[in-house]
């Protein structure tokens, strides 16, 4: 798939085009978010719909977020960039993967026809990333963990089963609220404890919360006996889509209370009622990170990350190169979170 | 933890249930023969337990690192769990071995890009060890197959090959398949480096039931295709070698060997059939034809100074497509 095939496609531009509506429509389509990351980001937001020959299906539609450029970017806070996939009606394997490289083709081309900026994490249900590939870009594998709903309590480890009776006993509760001001609280503690941040203030989680929408911002806080705010997880959400754990944060204070476990199981819950068929629990990369998420009956999915070869990436190249030649092992290293 | 290295190459398989043709003892002695590296079975669990382990072959080179041979489809990789249906404790026992082996292989050191068998779709222990890791696809199909999975176009290729009088089937005649995947080669320019004779080798070593040679000749009786099959009744079946005579690209002869070489596999007892690359964007045009699932495969490699020159390679390619795709745009405006 040339670059020149865009020119012959059918490839529609949709600055104005309210938010699509499909079935299982991702909450990173919807029109808040793309608000969002343009006051937040100063991107600029494009739904793109990509199909061949004139016809309306089979399509690709995207968001692309622009930079002054018209590069395609990632904003900091966005976990993929939005891609689904529209294919006529047909159950052929061999007329869908057709289809798909076409269309997914076209987006590729016309991806590295505009540029792309750093590394654009594809959503999970992308498997086949061979037309990027053949554009040209390179690709990393990635994992993130996925949680049916409603999910199934018996999948638990009864070591999570333990931590929520355990944090009920002792008088925690579980809200959703609106209460933006606990859920930073509880944010911040966990960005200075893992030195690490989300690149939101308290004035970006209002704005988000605002913007957004709180049906689809869900924000939800496990309070302490004494009312203080433990634990936060922020999950985006439309119904019929597949929700995302966004953002989460635990004070110090309560980090072995049960109060995260009894907050994941009562988001769970929630979003389950509020219509959502899963969860995405947002990577499961990091050694530590990746042994918590297990327990939740989590199905391990991989996602693929794709970038154009750059200056940058011959010197990741090279620092990946030293790091497995050297002597030294690297278990212990990565063991103490690095 | 310990790690249970064991070297028989004249024992029975280490595993009770094979898991796939590449485990077989005759593979591992032709490519011993043919390519003179060192093939081990290797065991990985923690001390005192028999499971979770993971078993693999190594091939190892002269200098005792992990080598991949030319033409071996993947390093084949067997996941023996405890019995548990619980994802959690999956996970935790697949990272564990998975982990075991990843830093057995960093500490041997790795020679080549080693891929590794599909049924590895969790790869963060290489990940985890430092190595580099790419991906790739193939495309399996189901046994037995179902022709209205497959293109119409597929299904009227193999009746007009039919109707014209070309003819399907097993051989053990080794000249002919050699002929038609020397003509591929020169065709696509590359080199499989196996002859007639390493052919009828591989075939004593593994034997006729496991390695399957398949025919497809022309109403003159001239050899029109070939495919060479890896199979062990109960797993999944490997497409090894392919190759079509240049005069019968167009004549539906492939298919109709193809659609001959399925049925064969069923009754053979192979419960699917790997399709191998579906990376090459004409062969994997060809392939997904037959309405195979697309399966991703991951190699692993050290990170080596070659993966920096593919880098800059690609790099460099990129700048000019973007330039030359600019000049176009220049000109049409």
């Amino acid at each position: 798939m040339g670059i020149s095939d865009v020119r012959q496609a059918s490839l529609q531009e949709t600055e104005q085009q309210p938010e699509s509506s499909f079935p299982g429509m991702s909450p990173l389509f919807l029109d808040g978010m793309l608000e969002f990351n343009r006051l937040k980001w100063g991107m600029e937001p494009r739904r793109m719909r990509l199909s061949g020959n004139g016809e309306s299906l089979p399509a690709v539609d995207a968001v692309y977020y622009l930079d002054r450029k018209g590069r395609v970017c990632k904003p900091a806070t966005s976990t993929y960039l939005p891609v689904a996939f529209h294919p006529t009606a047909t159950e052929s394997r061999a007329r869908l993967d057709r289809q798909w490289v076409t269309t997914a083709g076209l987006l590729a081309a016309d991806m590295t026809r505009r540029g792309v900026v750093g590394q654009m994490a594809l959503p999970p249900e992308i498997v086949d990333v061979r037309p990027l590939q053949w554009a040209g870009m390179e690709v990393m594998a990635r994992y993130t963990f996925y949680t049916d709903l409603p999910y199934n309590r018996d999948l638990l480890d009864p070591a999570v089963r333990r931590q929520i009776a355990k944090s009920g006993r002792a008088g925690f509760v579980c809200e959703r609220v609106s209460a933006i001001e606990d859920v930073y609280a509880c944010v911040a503690d966990t960005q200075q404890r893992q030195h690490f941040t989300y690149g939101l203030s308290l004035q970006d989680l209002t704005l988000a919360q605002t913007v957004i929408g709180e049906e689809h911002f869900r924000t939800y806080i496990c309070y302490a006996p004494d009312g203080e705010p433990a634990s936060t997880r922020v999950a985006l959400h439309t119904p019929g889509g597949r929700a995302i754990d966004w953002l989460v944060g635990t004070k110090r204070d309560y980090l072995n209370t049960g109060a995260t476990q009894m907050l994941i199981d009562f988001m769970l819950a929630d979003l389950d009622q509020a219509g959502a068929p899963a969860i995405d629990f947002e990577g499961a990369n990091l050694r530590s990170v990746a042994a918590a998420k297990a327990n939740w009956g989590a199905t391990l999915v991989p996602f693929y990350i794709v970038s154009m070869p750059h200056l940058k990436g011959l010197a990741r190249h090279t620092r990946n190169y030293i790091r497995f030649h050297r002597p030294e092992p690297r278990d212990e290293e990565r063991s103490s979170g690095v | 933890m310990t790690l249970a290295s064991t070297r028989k190459p004249h024992s029975a398989e280490v595993t009770n249930a094979l898991t796939s043709p590449l485990f077989l003892e005759g593979f591992l002695e032709f490519n011993r023969h043919k390519w003179g590296v060192t093939p081990m079975r290797v065991r990985f669990s923690e001390e005192g337990s028999a499971v979770p382990a993971v078993e693999t072959v190594y091939y190892l080179d002269e200098r005792g690192r992990v080598t991949a041979p030319h033409i071996s489809p993947y390093m084949p990789v067997a996941f023996a769990p405890t019995p548990t249906e619980s994802r959690a404790r999956l996970d935790r026992q697949w990272l564990t071995v998975g982990t075991l082996m990843a830093a057995d292989m960093h500490r041997r050191g790795v020679a080549s890009v080693v891929p590794l068998a599909p049924e590895v779709s969790d790869v963060r222990p290489w990940q985890w060890s430092g190595f580099n890791v790419e991906l790739r696809y193939v495309f399996q199909l189901e046994l037995p197959h179902d022709d209205r999975k497959a293109d119409s176009a597929v299904r009227k290729q193999v009746a007009k090959a039919t109707r014209s009088g070309f003819r399907a089937e097993r051989v053990t005649r080794m000249d002919d398949v050699a002929a038609c995947l020397s003509a591929t080669q020169e065709r696509q320019q590359f080199s499989l480096d196996v002859g007639a004779r390493d052919l009828d080798v591989a075939q004593q070593m593994v034997g006729e039931e496991v390695l399957r040679a398949y025919v497809c000749y022309a109403p003159n009786g001239e050899p029109a295709g070939t495919r060479v099959v890896l199979h062990a009744p109960g797993t999944r079946a490997i497409d090894w070698l392919a190759g079509v005579n240049t005069t019968y690209l167009h004549s539906g002869g492939n298919q109709l060997l193809i659609s001959h070489m399925l049925n064969d596999l069923s009754e053979a007892g192979a419960t699917a059939f790997d399709f191998s690359d579906a990376t090459h964007p004409p062969v994997a045009a060809m392939k997904a034809t037959w309405g195979g699932l697309l399966v991703p495969v991951y190699t692993v490699d050290g990170g080596r100074v070659r993966a920096l020159a593919r880098h800059a390679r690609d790099y460099w390619s990129l700048r000019r497509r973007k330039a030359s795709d600019s000049t176009q745009e220049d000109g049409g405006t």
